[in-house]
């Protein structure tokens, strides 16, 4: 899943950034208004962590702009403010969710992970699908019950993939988010990455779960036929 | 000292009333006195009018011809009224009431007189006595001897005062009671007149009785009390009014403090959160115990800068002045941010004479330059320029600070001296610059007997000016006009303020 975190106290962004590096996050950082919009004009975060006093354009009107934009990602306030009113003109803005500082970072955690269910309207931590379970607060897979041992970012693919189990997820969809702008996107890295998470999630006694559609992407599912 | 308003009004309407009334009541009985006495007398006299004309003359024998009802009064034996005539030195008649008893005998009379007696009764009365000259009746035979003369006849009329006294004793009293119940009902009607006329203060302090502390923003509604009262409500109301923006300032104030220490200590719970999430290694312990020190100096710089604040607030902060070097002191100061402006690339115009002695308080100036060179070296812009400029002119001494790149509009600049205040909602670093500086350089300023002013130019010039009043003593520096510096001198070349210290001083975070 793809974040971006805009906090203008670099401290602070820095800590955020490592810890939801760490968490398995793709994360994208921004340190003002102005450069929070240009990374987040594409829509490609699933989650916008927002500080609202920004130097340029504040983190408000940074969440209005995204809103006429018709922008998907989700937002959640970070603020210092923490009057009734601040917090309501957040959320009548549009934002998601939102964090007084300061705050204890699994707080951070937590409410990222579960927009990020949200989003793809998953009801809990844990996806199922025929033999195969992804518990995504505890980063683990199993499959017919023995764990699968997963890189991070093999991780971060399968949750992708899970989080739109049944639908199609074009290669740069995958791009986008999940992986970090380090290389670019007309490499193969996503194929590669589809097939070492193939070597270790399919079985031979299991059925196919990760399947390929040419020219459209890739698609979890369990299909009968 | 009696303090109720209301029984001070009322005492001295009172008083004044029992003095009014009183002095009423004793005219209107002095002059009914008077008047009755007067009446009395004349009646008196009447009466011994009537007794002389009955005297007659008959050749040297004088006869006082009446029947005893023409003179009923001195006749009786019931409560009678007396006469008694003299031709010196001899009573000539009595009248029959006196039978044994003796009407007191004028010694001289020139004229009508009345005197208070007791009568020969016993009763009290009073006696009027008159001297008239007896008319000479045309004896029988139709001649008056020449022989005859008329003679001067002295007569006392006396009669009892029982009555005069008895209706003057009433009437006294009457006036006493009328009086005294005068004064009782205006007494009452005081007590209802000055309660009424109170009771506007009385609501007045039952208004001012519900104001609270925590809620200042309630106001005494003046067109309801008397105009007596008006200045007192629109005092108080002014003094609320002052009272509650003072009480905003601090609200405000301390929601600031709150929020500017949030973002630093959101960062270090979260520094400490994350890397306690997993084992590490040792160096990225030490980043992060690195990293929260940092923010932690940081949070220090602004506890720090307000406790100055609070403390030039409250007058705890004292001038201890001292000779010095300002120019040394401007070097010095400028030796910690020319490390910054030399990685930002600014260039550098140092126009400050070699030597400014002057008399003032070092530490506070430092705190001001301080600032001001941080804002300098922050705000101005990548590439830009700083300006220095500074003089000593008789009694004054004179700073010019000023960066290029200003983004200030040159309306705000009133505002930048507001706590907090940081140009924008957006704003610049957290923790670096939490908009304190200026306030604190405003307040310092005015405690070294000067003055900052901030001036945004069009050309984008962000000018800080400082005027310092020096002592009287101090003897005038000659003044060195502001030297035309014809280029910039680059921040990479050592300005003359160059330390060689400065490369040991971190970078300063100090809050401006």
């Amino acid at each position: 899943m793809r974040l971006l975190v805009v906090e203008d106290f670099q401290p602070l962004r820095e800590s955020i950034v490592q810890g939801l590096r760490e968490a398995g996050f793709a994360v994208d950082e921004a340190g003002d208004g102005q450069t929070a919009l240009w990374h987040a004009s594409g829509g490609a975060h699933d989650v916008i962590v927002l500080d609202i006093m920004l130097p340029k354009i504040d983190g408000l009107s940074v969440l209005r702009e995204l809103r006429e934009k018709h922008c998907p990602s989700m937002v959640l306030f970070l603020t210092a403010k923490d009057t009734t009113d601040d917090r309501i003109r957040g959320l009548e803005l549009g934002a998601d969710d939102y964090l007084v500082k300061p705050f204890v970072f699994a707080e951070l955690l937590a409410r990222v992970r579960a927009m990020v269910r949200r989003k793809y309207d998953a009801k809990s931590s844990l996806l199922r699908i025929a033999d195969l379970e992804i518990d995504t607060a505890q980063r683990t897979v199993r499959r017919g019950g023995k764990t699968l041992d997963l890189s991070g970012r093999e991780f971060a693919l399968l949750e992708y993939l899970a989080m739109n189990m049944g639908r199609i997820v074009s290669r740069s969809d995958i791009w986008q988010h999940v992986y970090d702008f380090n290389a670019s996107p007309e490499s193969n890295v996503v194929d590669v990455y589809i097939g070492m998470l193939r070597k270790k999630v399919e079985r031979p006694d299991s059925p196919r779960l990760i399947h390929t559609r040419r020219g459209q992407g890739y698609l979890l599912a369990e299909l009968r036929d | 000292m009696i303090r109720s308003l209301r029984f001070r009004l009322l005492l001295q309407t009172s008083l004044a009333a029992v003095i009014v009334l009183g002095s009423l009541g004793f005219a209107l009985y002095f002059f009914v006195q008077r008047s009755v006495n007067a009446n009395f007398n004349q009646a008196l006299l009447t009466e011994a009018r009537g007794v002389a004309a009955t005297a007659e003359q008959h050749g040297d024998k004088i006869v006082f011809d009446y029947a005893p009802d023409e003179l009923p009064k001195f006749t009786t034996d019931d409560h009678p009224d007396y006469f008694e005539a003299w031709i010196d030195p001899d009573v000539i008649i009595r009248s029959p009431s006196l039978r044994t008893g003796n009407l007191l005998r004028p010694i001289h009379v020139d004229d009508i007189a009345y005197r208070d007696i007791p009568l020969p009764d016993g009763r009290p009365g009073r006696m009027l006595t008159m001297s008239f000259t007896t008319t000479i009746e045309p004896n029988a035979e139709g001649n008056s001897s020449n022989a005859d003369s008329s003679r001067l006849i002295l007569l006392t009329v006396a009669t009892d005062t029982l009555l005069l006294h008895s209706s003057l004793t009433s009437f006294f009293w009457l006036v006493t009671g009328l009086c005294g119940l005068a004064i009782v009902v205006s007494g009452a009607i005081l007590f209802w007149v000055v309660g009424r006329g109170v009771r506007p203060v009385e609501r007045l302090a039952a208004d001012i009785d519900q104001l609270r502390e925590n809620d200042l923003s309630i106001r005494l509604q003046a067109p309801e009390v008397p105009t007596e009262l008006q200045p007192v409500v629109e005092k108080l109301n002014g003094l609320l009014q002052r009272l509650d923006d003072a009480f905003q300032r601090e609200k405000a104030f301390t929601a600031d403090v709150a929020h500017e220490l949030r973002s630093p200590l959101a960062a270090l719970l979260a520094t400490f959160d994350v890397c306690r999430s997993r084992p590490r290694d040792e160096p990225a312990y030490i980043a992060a115990i690195d990293k929260s020190r940092e923010v932690a100096r940081q949070m220090q710089a602004m506890v720090e800068t307000l406790l100055i604040l609070a403390r030039v607030d409250a007058g705890q902060l004292t001038l201890s002045v001292k000779s010095l070097d300002f120019a040394d002191l401007l070097e010095d100061c400028w030796a910690l941010f020319l490390p910054r402006a030399q990685n930002r690339g600014l260039a550098i115009q140092w126009n400050v004479p070699a030597s400014i002695p002057i008399d003032s308080d070092p530490e506070k100036l430092r705190i001001v330059l301080h600032n001001v060179f941080d804002n300098a070296v922050s705000y101005a812009d990548d590439g830009g320029a700083i300006r220095v400029t500074a003089q000593a002119r008789p009694g004054e001494l004179l700073l010019e600070v000023a960066n290029s790149g200003s983004t200030i509009a040159p309306e705000k600049t009133g505002q930048l001296f507001d706590r907090f205040w940081r140009g924008d909602q957006a704003r610049t670093q957290t923790g670096l610059h939490c908009g304190l500086g200026l306030s604190l350089c405003q307040r310092l300023s005015r405690l070294l007997h000067g003055q900052i002013e901030i001036e945004s130019t069009p050309q984008k010039w962000f000018i800080v000016r400082l005027r310092v009043a020096l002592p009287a003593a101090q003897k005038p520096i000659p003044a060195q006009p502001n030297i035309p510096v014809s280029e910039p001198i680059s921040a990479a070349k050592p300005s003359p303020g160059a330390d060689p210290r400065a490369q040991h001083i971190e970078p300063s975070t100090r809050s401006s």
